[in-house]
């Protein structure tokens, strides 16, 4: 079928099928990566949102960054103007990422129940930490974003992502300790990665049969 | 965990779907996600996705045990509802399976049948009969206890689900959540307890989920055992009493207070009469040692119904007058206040044993087949007042001279305010019993209508501003109560009266200087004046309540005031009333907002907008109304109905027939179980019902609402009744357009007559049978009659408030003034029509197509092609965002096509000319595709 930037320029001319054969090889990351962040029906707007802008900026994707990077690229962007849009009502102060966790701005995710107890604990952790520190670690114990890539991402300098892990992580194992009382021994960086939703191991699912 | 049971019991495998999109619950969200997806996105039908072999339809939600889809079943072509059971994370798949399958052994009329058990690889599902009546929790939240016979209708429901859960027990299961939310119902109303929980295990799980997410509600419910992970049958117990407790009392019994060891729950003060003897039953369920309970909640649901019978063998009792005070003091529910008791005649001389039989005399004497119908009706609407009556004195008599928590004053003021509720009372009876043929049909609106005695706890002394001078402060006190008097009847006494005696009683109020009381008297003058139409009169008095109530500094009166001046301000579009709604926006933010308040603001609004033509925006103010009704769980009431009906309306105006007909047909089913089946406002309903069923084609169906309607308002109001009138019109108009104008004709000139005799100035009725009229003479070819006709109803509707009535008439006009040749009168008639309409409705209203296609006919006859065509294309564009039937359409587009013709354009009439074709051939309308034909061939001679 070629490669993903062949494909977004084939839905781009307007062929669906390659937009349907992009969809499904990235449908399960964009899944994962929404579904530790919004409800439902949310995701399913987003991912919409997402897809729909990607093939809307198809002549701005050169091909020098890799297509996952412009896809999460989108993603990230189109997950902070949903939550900006809405928590507008109040009128508050814009909403800073490097500050604010979805937890505090209510935002509840789309459900883990499936999900081992020990790993909800990881995932619930996760929602409760700043959201930019929230996706550079998803992203990177997940996706296996490397540093360019999440430099890319992130919008930030490809100097700076060394230390922004490392305070995502050391977010995460304060507020670990915070909630349970206790310093957290365990190694948190399996820890994160074994937290990863489960399902559709790999980026390339098979697309739904029919 | 065991994966070898959870493999040998998966025997039942879907093999639809890739294996590794498949695990789990999650693995159906994401297919369905996935295939949402694909559906939008690339507008693919997307494949079924399944649990074993049943077809996902929907989502329906989440629960702590798993997610519950709506599916179809193809094996019995039907749709069931399945839980998926989160794979079993901390409990082996087989211990829930077997749990699942006692529970599909259970079959009880108030528990939720399970179909059948199975596993997708090591998810469990449970596949269920599908509730979609809502559950109790909103059944309850509609149905808040205020009163003693609310006590009996709620504990009906929670005794059925209570049932369902004890045959659950004796199954040897435990619910472990049991909820209102967890109870659902069937559209039939039945009842039925859903979500079992299964497998102990999990009921930990549950509530440190429900902390974390803080989800939370749950552990409401829950026995402070079951927060250690215990929970047996007992535990059900407690969760049921928590839930009727709730229901009952509208709190829950240990809100703000611990619930582990705390003291036994007392009901709060102010709260529903509830026989003692049901709560304490309920409080023995709540004991925090489960050993303290009742032994089985079978027992405790005995004891519940034992109590309930009690207490209803007692009101029979009390409401025949037998039973003075004997037993009363049960009523008392947690004190034992002597000095509190009720005195039975409290009410004398309002609500007593000589009044109910005059009562019953005024309606066996109307000799109405539908009075007959509503005397039980309103006899249960006064008793239940009384009731409430009585139980607000003793509150407040409780209050001050028990719990010593109010004043004397204030128990005075209370006590004041209660005897004026008496009045109000005995002026409902009294005008029940006095009231005219036309106003007995509003006898039940009246006595559901009286002021809430509720309202009297915490209510404002008026007489504080009462002159000191005992002779003057007598004069004030009788016009006050006058006041309370006129008010609480104000549906049942006659307008003209009210009025003349109200103007006697605002002039002695001013010479006392007691703006307060000339605010109310004016605004019930104004009320009257709206209802007789003389809207310059009652703005008026709006205007002077107003006034008078900002003099006294009275905020409470303003909210209704300013409403009120709303509907009845000039102006045809509107506009100006509207702007009255701030006023009365700020007016009530001042006292408060509350539903009630804001639902009759919002149906004003709606009024003004309908009135007005502006239809859809009536609808939303419509339903912004009911809402606000439903959020005061009172949206089956006569006000609720009322709204409905109106919405029904709007619904017409804006063209939805099918929407007006099944609000209309909605309305009838509730109005006649209210009111009875003969009354007058069903009758009412029928008209407006058929009405819609004349614009959707079934004219048989709706000659019989017509009939019906006509026949009921006859035996309700005599012969000489505008509305029988109004029947006889819409039935003559419906036979006429059903193809039989001489029956149809016949019908209106018997209406025509009737209105002729009872006489007939500004009469909306009296034209609208006029206008049918002229379109049955337009029928049998009589145009020059039905011209003049139509003309005179222009004159007729030339200063009526609702402009659109104008506009129709005055196209009416002009069109037949077009047939017969007048093509001067015609377009002068047509451009009135449009200027009126651009006026009310604005520039681009739908309505407008009408007089521009008239308009453009005119035109074309007179061959000034240029102007007629800018009106045709006008009236089509109209058409394109508004359809109306394709014949009429092709009509329009063939005038249109002939108009370009006219202007020697034969390359813009030819598209025109063939889309005017395709549309008589949708219609199959041979005749005009046969013009059509001719045109075309018109067409292409010019263009040759």
């Amino acid at each position: 079928m070629g490669d993903d930037a062949e494909l977004l320029q084939r839905w781009h001319r307007g062929d669906k099928t390659a937009g349907n054969e992009l969809f499904a090889r990235h449908f399960p990351a964009l899944r994962r990566f929404f579904r530790n962040k919004v409800g439902h029906e949310e995701a399913e707007d987003l991912i919409q949102r997402t897809m729909l802008e990607t093939v809307r900026s198809a002549p701005s994707f050169r091909g020098e960054a890799s297509f996952r990077t412009f896809i999460f690229t989108i993603a990230r962007r189109e997950l902070c103007h949903h939550i900006r849009r809405k928590h507008r009502k109040g009128n508050d102060a814009d909403i800073d990422f490097s500050v604010s966790s979805l937890e505090a701005l209510g935002t509840s995710p789309s459900g883990f129940a499936a999900q081992k107890q020990d790993h909800q604990r990881i995932l619930a952790a996760l929602r409760a930490i700043p959201l930019d520190f929230q996706i550079t670690l998803e992203l990177h114990y997940w996706e296996q974003l490397d540093g360019k890539e999440l430099a890319e991402v992130l919008g930030i300098a490809p100097g700076t992502v060394r230390s922004r892990l490392h305070r995502a992580r050391a977010a995460l194992r304060e507020l670990l300790e915070s909630r349970e009382g206790a310093p957290a021994t365990e190694d948190l960086e399996s820890s994160i990665t074994a937290a990863r939703p489960r399902e559709s191991s790999g980026n390339a699912a098979p697309p739904s049969g029919h | 965990m065991d994966d070898s049971e959870a493999t040998s019991a998966s025997s039942l495998r879907s093999s639809v779907l890739p294996r590794s999109d498949r695990d789990g619950d999650e693995g159906v969200d994401t297919q369905l996600l996935r295939a949402r997806l694909q559906e939008r996105l690339f507008d693919e039908a997307p494949a079924p996705v399944r649990i074993d072999r049943f077809e996902v339809l929907q989502r329906l939600g989440e629960g702590g045990m798993g997610v519950v889809y709506a599916v179809h079943d193809p094996r019995l072509d039907r749709r069931v509802a399945v839980k998926l059971l989160h794979p079993g994370a901390d409990v082996p798949t087989a211990t829930l399976l077997g749990e699942a399958r006692a529970l599909a052994r259970l079959s009880h009329p108030h528990v939720v049948t399970v179909y059948e058990v199975g596993t997708v690889d090591d998810a469990v599902f449970l596949a269920m009969e599908y509730l979609d009546g809502g559950t109790l929790a909103d059944w309850l939240r509609a149905h808040p206890v205020r009163t003693r016979g609310d006590v009996a209708r709620v504990l009906g429901p929670l005794l059925a689900a209570g049932r369902g859960l004890a045959a659950a027990h004796a199954a040897g299961l435990v619910h472990r959540d049991f909820k209102p939310s967890n109870v659902l119902r069937g559209l039939d109303g039945r009842l039925k307890v859903a979500d079992f929980g299964l497998a102990r295990a999990r009921v930990g799980s549950d509530l440190a989920r429900g902390e974390t997410t803080g989800i939370g509600g749950t552990p409401a419910y829950m026995a402070p055992e079951q927060f250690d992970g215990h929970a047996d049958a007992r535990a059900d117990q407690f969760a049921f009493c928590v839930c009727a407790w709730e229901a009952l009392f509208g709190v829950r019994p240990h809100a703000g207070t611990a619930v582990l060891g705390g003291d036994p729950p007392v009901p709060p003060r102010g709260a529903a009469p509830v026989p003692r003897a049901l709560w304490s039953a309920l409080r023995r369920g709540l004991a925090p040692r489960p050993d303290d309970r009742w032994p089985s909640l079978e027992t405790l649901l005995d004891a519940l119904q034992r109590a309930q019978d009690r207490d209803r063998r007692r009101r029979r009792l009390a409401i025949t007058g037998l039973a003075a005070t004997v037993g009363l003091a049960v009523w008392q529910p947690w004190r034992d206040a002597t000095h509190c008791e009720r005195d039975p005649a409290a009410l004398s001389g309002a609500w007593d044993a000589q009044q109910r039989e005059r009562l019953d005399d005024a309606f066996v004497r109307s000799q109405r087949a539908y009075l007959d119908e509503a005397r039980g009706r309103v006899v249960t609407a006064l008793d239940d007042f009384a009731e409430r009556w009585h139980a607000a004195r003793q509150q407040a008599c409780e209050a001050t001279r028990v719990h010593h928590e109010r004043s004397d004053a204030a128990f005075d003021a209370s006590m004041r305010c209660l005897d004026r509720r008496r009045d109000a009372l005995a002026a409902v009876v009294q005008g029940v019993i006095a009231a005219t043929d036309e106003r007995a049909a509003h006898a039940l609106d009246a006595a559901l209508g009286l002021p809430a005695p509720e309202g009297c706890h915490d209510g404002l002394d008026e007489t504080a501003q009462w002159p000191s001078d005992p002779e003057q402060r007598a004069k004030v006190e009788a016009l006050a109560r006058g006041l309370d008097e006129t008010e609480a009847a104000f549906m049942l006494i006659a307008a003209d009266d009210a009025l003349r005696r109200l103007a006697g009683v605002i002039e002695e109020l001013e010479f006392l200087q007691q703006p307060r009381l000339v605010a109310r008297a004016q605004l019930l003058s104004c009320r009257f004046a709206q209802r007789v139409d003389e809207i310059a009169t009652a703005e008026r008095h709006c205007r002077a309540a107003l006034l008078a109530a900002a003099q006294a500094g009275d905020d409470a009166l303003a909210p209704s005031a300013w409403t009120q001046l709303m509907r009845v301000a000039d102006g045809a579009s509107g506009d100006e009333a509207l702007r009255y709604r701030l006023a009365a926006e700020a007016a009530i933010a001042r006292v408060g907002e509350t539903p009630a308040r804001q639902a009759q603001l919002e149906q004003s609004v709606g009024d003004v907008l309908a009135r007005a033509g502006r239809a859809s925006e009536g609808v939303a103010a419509y339903e912004q109304a009911l809402q606000w009704l439903a959020r005061d769980g009172n949206d089956d009431g006569a006000t609720a109905l009322s709204i409905r009906n109106s919405l029904g309306a709007a619904l017409a105006n804006q063209g939805d027939f099918a929407g007006a007909r099944a609000a209309f047909e909605d309305v009838l089913a509730r109005q006649q179980t209210l009111y009875g089946p003969r009354h007058p406002e069903v009758a009412r309903t029928r008209m407006n019902l058929g009405g819609a069923l004349v614009r959707v084609g079934e004219f048989d169906r709706a000659i019989d609402e017509f009939e019906l309607a006509g026949m009921d308002l006859e035996a309700a109001y005599g012969v000489s009744n505008r509305l029988v009138g109004d029947a006889w019109t819409a039935m003559g108009a419906a036979l006429a357009t059903a193809g039989e104008p001489e029956a149809g004709g016949e019908w209106i000139e018997q209406a025509l007559a009737l209105f002729e005799r009872i006489g007939h100035d500004h009469d909306r009725g009296y034209y609208y049978a006029l206008a049918q009229l002229g379109s049955v003479l337009a029928r049998l070819g009589e145009d020059e009659s039905s011209a003049q006709v139509h003309e005179r109803v222009v004159a007729g509707f030339d200063d009526h408030l609702d402009r659109s009535l104008l506009a129709q008439a005055l196209t009416n006009a002009g069109s037949m003034r077009r047939v017969l040749g007048d093509l001067d009168a015609a377009r002068t008639h047509l451009q009135r029509a449009v200027e009126v309409l651009e006026q009310t409705a604005g520039a681009d209203a739908p309505a407008l197509w009408q007089p521009r296609f008239r308009l453009g006919q005119v035109e074309l006859a007179a061959g000034r092609f240029v102007e007629a065509s800018a009106q045709l294309d006008r009236a089509a564009a109209i058409l394109v965002q508004h359809p109306v039937r394709p014949s009429v359409m092709a009509e329009v587009e063939l005038d249109r096509a002939a108009a370009w013709l006219g202007r020697a354009d034969a390359a813009a009439a030819r598209p025109i000319a063939e889309r005017a074709g395709a549309l008589a051939d949708e219609a199959g309308n041979a005749s005009l595709r046969e013009e059509i034909d001719a045109l075309l061939a018109r067409i292409d001679h010019a263009a040759r």
